[in-house]
């Protein structure tokens, strides 16, 4: 894991000391709320619907033990002893008071992290794989150039007041998981015939009231070059995209009005106008100096003569069985595997996590994954360095705090925003209707039969549940003062990225299960076959059938 | 208007002209971009005296590039201070086109923006009138930053961690091995 | 006055809410200042009442009390003020039950082993 130097940590220390001076002269009224309101947001601090809220980054999604020690602290003396972890690799905290959060911010400094734009019209946390680093079909691991990209992007002099918020994903996979397409810029790490590092550039992607998948701009730029690129992509769109109205105001809308075509000329003009030799030179540098931190751990001491995990797999172990084959992944080392902790237990809330579960994977981690955790965009942790000796013993762990139900990938693996019970844009719930749903579809061997599935639901239009990208999206709205929530299909995120489409008029808080269940059931009667997964019978067959089965007439 | 530069208050020698007000003889004026580049240009062009432009957000810098050998300063306007279009306009006169007059932040201009506006080229600050002018003098300072090509006082951290980081190998930067 | 969904002969009126600047807390313009108590809140019934309301609210805003401040229909529910609009009534009476936890199926036993 990447470790401060001294002016890492002065450069966080620096950046509290400012916000608590904001602070302190928005409580004096030296700053009005609209002067205030952008230093508040780039600091990670909303007003939300019940009080301020603070997310706080897991850059590029990686955490180690101590840190998620520190934010069960945090939990337990601000919070109400729980916090819940986001789509992008943050975790947010809903009680904190103003007062408390430069002093919240430091204790967070001494572990090394930071809620540095985690908002505003800025640069935000950098996302990635939740396997770099440990991923069977890695390329290469995409984390120095995340922190790389950290750094560059924090407190930049040019890009802090954006038309707009602005994400960059990274993947170092052969497989996209860090859905690249819904960014701003999403960047795939390829090499070259030569070997040399560099990436395939996409930009525009978005969900929100308009989603779009984003497009390739570039094939590939060379690794030294990306920050003079980025510089260029940021520097066209802080020029020319649109800020009279906000919700034109992404990218993606500058993208699409330009056209891709003239907006990569646009881009291409820029960066051989503005190339600067300085920033390859100190990036091949930084580089060099942020790889050895990503080093693989030293795997030897675990690896075991016999695999007592095979042992327990070959016993009439069904409970470890299936946890083993549905909530661990393929291991860049055979004699290792990559284990999910599902944050869906059946009737949770998607995402959340109690102090205690933190403390107690806190600790597995330092027992068994070289002290590291990875936050997922789909709401779960992953411990990545789990030797196959150890697995029962974490999947037992696991299972006394409820963090092993063995459902990733599968419906109840729910992905929800916080919705109308905490978030001020909200238009409708969606944790109770997530609840609802996992409760319905606690049935393992069901969802086993369903397969492959996922459920995403966002409480309003800007779709921060990624309801766009899900097999099923569930989005919630408000139609004559009640909650309406509308099905969409057919979407899907990583290399096969699809938007969904949406299937009709939305459903009443009391008829959504029901109606997730009839379109459950038309797949499950018309499929092919059992290995006809819910994705491929509805591309083969399209959304009429799941039209009929939830608008005809009865 | 107070103007804020090199660290202190110090009077404004220049004269902001409006659109319809008649040009003086002498002295050191600024006028709008429509201004510079309409019917009377020649006259701009001919006059004794420093001459300065203002531009809005939306205005092209690239139109200014002919006249930058002409011009001693030139504003940019933050009609809110969270349009930041005017940082990208500086860094391009400052690092493009070597401009190395006055550029001058006006408008809705806060000193928390101040670390910002430095970097990115600005030297001096009209501070709105109302605005706490103590807090200018303590809080507008330099702090360590990442970015290498920033400018002001600012030092940046990769630059200390890499004094001489030598020329960019033409190899480019080989595959991450993993042992 | 028309709302559908709502029973016209309730007395409707307008409250003022905002979120007290220092800890965020939802909080209502009572008699006796802000108040995180509904019940407490003041209820204007007419245009001039609200405006009233109002100022004061301002005032508050420029004091450093609160933040945001903003009027909310509202109808009477036994004596005390309930907001119409669905989002209002959340702000108000939300998080929903079983909301805040971590796991809601028990079993906090945190075990490690050795
Ligand atoms: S999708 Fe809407 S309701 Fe959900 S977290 Fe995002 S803004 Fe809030």
């Amino acid at each position: 894991m990447y470790r401060y130097d001294d002016r890492d940590a002065e450069f966080v220390r620096e950046r509290i000391a400012r916000f608590r001076d904001q602070v302190q002269r928005r409580l004096r009224g030296e700053l009005g709320e609209e002067e205030f309101r952008p230093w508040r947001l780039m600091n990670g601090v909303y007003l939300q619907l019940h009080a301020y809220m603070l997310r706080v980054a897991i850059p590029y999604g990686t955490l180690s033990a101590v840190q998620l020690r520190r934010l069960a602290d945090i939990a337990e003396r601000y919070d109400r002893g729980y916090g819940h972890f986001t789509t992008r690799q943050n975790i947010q905290f809903n009680w904190p008071r103003l007062v408390d959060i430069p002093d919240i911010l430091e204790q967070l400094a001494e572990v090394e992290m930071h809620a540095i734009q985690t908002s505003g019209n800025c640069i935000r946390n950098i996302t990635c794989d939740p396997w770099a680093g440990v991923a069977a079909d890695e390329i290469e691991d995409p984390r120095p150039w995340c922190e790389l990209l950290r750094q560059w992007s924090s407190d930049h002099q040019e890009f802090t007041f954006l038309p707009r918020k602005f994400k960059v994903a990274v993947s170092g996979g052969r497989r996209d998981r860090a859905a690249v397409r819904i960014h701003d810029i999403g960047l795939r790490l390829r090499h070259d015939d030569e070997g040399r590092t560099g990436f395939e550039v996409m930009v525009g992607g978005g969900l929100g009231r308009t989603p779009i998948l984003a497009k390739t701009i570039r094939e590939w730029i060379p690794g030294e070059e990306l920050l003079s690129y980025l510089t260029a992509i940021l520097r066209v769109y802080n020029r020319y995209g649109r800020r009279d109205n906000k919700y034109k105001a992404r990218i993606k809308i500058l993208v699409h009005e330009l056209g891709t075509e003239e907006f990569r000329r646009q881009v291409e003009a820029e960066y051989t106008a503005g190339r600067r030799p300085e920033l390859a030179r100190l990036t091949v540098a930084e580089i060099a100096r942020i790889r050895p931190f990503f080093a693989p751990p030293d795997y030897a001491d675990r690896s075991p003569g016999t695999d007592p995990c095979a042992k327990h797999a070959a016993a009439d172990d069904a409970a470890f069985r299936r946890w083993l084959s549905v909530n661990t992944a393929a291991h860049r080392r055979p004699d290792h595997a990559i284990v999910e902790i599902s944050l869906k237990p059946p009737g949770g809330v998607p995402g959340n996590m109690t102090a205690a579960q933190m403390r107690l994977v806190a600790t597995l981690a330092e027992r068994c994954s070289h002290g590291e955790i990875r936050v997922t965009a789909e709401q779960n942790l992953v411990l990545p360095h789990v030797a196959r000796a150890d697995l029962h013993t974490v999947w037992e762990t696991l299972d006394t705090a409820g963090l092993a139900t063995p459902n990733l990938g599968h419906l109840s693996d729910i992905v929800a925003c916080p919705g109308l019970d905490f978030c001020a844009l909200a238009t409708a719930r969606s944790i109770p209707v997530a609840q609802a749903i996992g409760r319905r579809f606690a049935d393992l061997d069901r969802q086993y039969e369903i397969g492959p599935l996922k459920l995403k639901m966002s409480g309003c239009i800007n779709a921060c549940g990624h309801h766009h990208v899900a097999h099923i999206g569930i989005l919630g709205l408000e139609k004559r003062g009640r909650e309406s929530y509308q099905i969409t299909l057919g979407g899907s995120g990583g290399d096969e990225a699809a938007i969904g489409r949406v299937l009709g008029p939305g459903f009443a808080a009391e008829e959504i299960v029901d109606a997730v269940e009839r379109v459950i059931t038309t797949y499950l009667t018309n499929r092919r076959d059992p290995r006809e997964t819910f994705l491929d019978y509805l591309r083969r067959v399209g959304f009429q059938p799941f039209k009929d089965a939830l608008y005809a007439p009865v | 208007m107070p103007l804020f530069k090199n660290g202190r208050f110090v009077d404004d020698p220049w004269l902001f002209l409006a659109d319809g007000e008649p040009l003086p003889g002498e002295g050191m004026v600024v006028v709008s971009l429509a201004r510079l580049l309409g019917s009377e240009a020649p006259a701009l062009a001919d006059r004794d005296g420093w001459l300065g432009v203002s531009l809005a957000p939306a205005e092209p810098v690239e139109k200014l590039r002919p006249w930058l050998p002409r011009l001693a300063l030139v504003a940019l306007a933050f009609p809110v201070f969270t349009d930041g279009r005017p940082f990208s306009t500086a860094r391009l006169l400052r690092e493009r086109y070597g401009f190395t007059g006055e550029i001058r932040a006006v408008g809705q201009v806060l000193v928390d923006q101040y670390p910002f506006m430095v970097r990115s080229g600005f030297d001096a600050f009209a501070v709105p009138r109302g605005s706490e002018l103590r807090g200018w003098q303590e809080r507008a300072r330099p702090h360590l930053v990442y970015q290498p090509d920033g400018r002001g006082e600012a030092p940046s951290i990769w630059r200390l961690r890499h004094p001489d980081p030598g020329p960019a190998s033409p190899r480019g930067i080989p595959r991450m091995t993993t042992a | 006055m028309k709302d559908s969904g709502m029973e016209t002969d309730r007395r409707t009126g307008t409250i003022i809410t905002a979120n007290r600047l220092r800890d965020g807390r939802v909080v209502f313009l009572g008699a006796g200042g802000w108040t995180t108590e509904i019940a407490d809140a003041t209820v204007a019934s007419d245009e001039q009442e609200r405006r009233a309301l109002e100022a004061l609210a301002r005032q508050s805003v420029v004091t450093c009390e609160v933040v945001a401040p903003y009027p909310v229909a509202v109808v009477d529910d036994r004596g005390r003020p309930v907001p119409v609009a669905l989002r209002e009534r959340w702000r108000i009476f939300g998080p929903g039950p079983g909301t805040e936890t971590g796991y809601a199926g028990g079993g906090e036993a945190v075990r490690v082993p050795v």
